[in-house]
């Protein structure tokens, strides 16, 4: 596979090691072939903005953490629908409960659709179609 | 309200320093004046009498003057107590306010620095069921079910918790609302299981019967009730779940019935209390907060709930909520 037939990245977003690892695992196990960008801070997602203006691939969703140290992530989604570039990306809030008033604030700011946390593959694709970029997610067993 | 006010008129220090203030002057005007007038114009009776009306009038008007001004000082003292008052209400409601605005970041940290490790103890205990079973023999796998059992119960606790603390601080939004129409969409997916198990559902709930109510709470109330209901008739003998409702004195009276195991009427308060559980936990799993929420919610909606029950032969529960 040449770099230009890779399909986007996804753009994880999470501090949290454990749910790092059992997401990654997640799309692992169903061989996800989507290459996986992680940002493990407010900060570390704000300096991806940089590199998609330097020319690097913009993501095909990012996966947003709520709860992050330094920015949180309703700083960062602002700042996203606020980038001429980034705000043309999808972004999934993850969150630990629905019932959860920072939700509603990411509603308001734009955002396309959350997962509760754990992520899990299913959810995730579930997702994906719910705002429509499940052509943009490919396995490498279909893909 | 009547007792107090009754209470001021008797004993009010206020009116009564402005009566005594207005007697003493009346006495002394009385005594020292007419004194003076005979000082000064001697036995002429005309002249005397003409001057007693003169004298008459002089003391209407001193002593308009001294009642406005006691009045006026009452009424400043007054306001000032009712600013102090005003002032303290302020504060307080910016106490409850503060305390409102803790407990509520309380509650996020509880949903998510409590749910955290919870998921990591899920995640790789279903990863090690998944992908090591063959290195674990039954023991092992059976160990490792009962920890994600657990995992599953203490993430309960903590959605039923906060939960409970929503309800308890949520600000109500009054609605018009047909409750025909909730308990069809709140208990459909709760009812058809059960229907699904064998169970029979009689629901009599009018299509008319509308009450001005919060929704979310209204359908905590009758989810819980259903579920509760359900639950505790499952394993009886041809199951049966009845919901009714009716509107008495402005009221509307919501009856769950069921035909289940009952309770015995010693603990007909406590069944509402939070945590309280009159089974095991591995013959009817639950956190105890069900019947605690929807107390809660009837009590928040100005409403009040009672139950009747007996071992073995079912039970009952009503929630009375103003129309």
């Amino acid at each position: 596979m040449t770099t230009e037939n890779l399909p986007p990245p996804i753009l994880l977003v999470e501090d949290n090691p454990v749910d790092l690892d059992l997401t990654l695992r997640a799309f692992r196990r169903k061989r996800l072939s989507n290459p996986i960008e992680i940002a493990r801070d407010g900060e570390e997602a704000l300096a991806w903005i940089d590199r998609w203006r330097d020319g690097h691939p913009l993501p095909a969703v990012i996966l947003l953490d709520i709860k992050l140290p330094k920015v949180n992530g309703l700083e960062v989604l602002r700042h996203l629908r606020a980038d001429g570039v980034a705000s043309r990306v999808p972004v999934v809030m993850l969150t630990s409960s629905s019932d959860n008033g920072d939700l509603r604030a990411a509603y308001d700011l734009g955002v396309n659709s959350y997962i509760v946390k754990p992520v899990d593959f299913a959810k995730f694709i579930d997702v994906a179609e719910q705002i429509e970029l499940y052509w943009c997610i490919l396995n490498e067993t279909s893909g | 309200m009547r007792e107090d006010h009754d209470r001021n008129r008797r004993i009010n220090p206020k009116a009564f320093r402005i009566a005594g203030v207005y007697a003493l002057i009346g006495v002394l005007w009385i005594l020292f004046s007419d004194m003076v007038l005979l000082q000064l114009v001697g036995g002429d009776a005309r002249t005397l009498a003409k001057l007693q009306v003169f004298k008459g009038w002089l003391f209407i008007a001193f002593t308009a003057v001294l009642l406005y001004w006691l009045v006026c000082d009452a009424f400043v003292e007054g306001e000032r107590i009712e600013r102090q008052l005003e002032a303290r209400v302020v504060e307080r409601t910016a106490q409850l306010e503060t305390a409102n605005r803790e407990l509520e970041g309380f509650s996020y940290s509880v949903s998510h620095d409590l749910k955290a490790p919870l998921r990591g103890i899920d995640g790789y205990s279903q990863i090690l069921l998944e992908d090591y079973a063959d290195r674990l023999d039954t023991d092992g796998q059976r160990f490792l079910r009962n920890i994600r059992g657990g995992v599953a119960q203490m993430h309960q606790l903590i959605e039923d918790m906060l939960a409970y603390s929503r309800m308890e601080r949520r600000e109500l939004v009054a609605d018009q609302l047909e409750l025909r129409a909730l308990v069809d969409v709140v208990g459909a997916p709760i009812l058809e299981a059960f229907r699904g198990a064998g169970g029979q559902v009689d629901i009599d709930v009018p299509a008319a019967l509308r009450l001005n109510a919060d929704r979310e709470g209204l359908a905590v109330i009758l989810r819980n009730l259903l579920e509760n209901a359900v639950k505790f008739s499952r394993e009886v003998e041809s199951p049966r779940v009845r919901i009714d409702a009716r509107a008495q004195d402005a009221c509307v009276l919501i009856r769950v019935e069921d035909n289940g195991i009952g309770f015995s009427m010693k603990y007909h308060d406590k069944i509402f209390d939070i945590f309280q559980r009159l089974h095991r936990a591995e013959d009817y799993p639950g956190t105890g907060v069900g019947l605690a929420l929807v107390k809660k919610a009837v009590t928040r909606m100005g409403g009040r709930t009672w139950a009747q029950g007996e071992p073995g032969k079912g039970a009952i529960f009503y929630v009375e909520l103003p129309q």
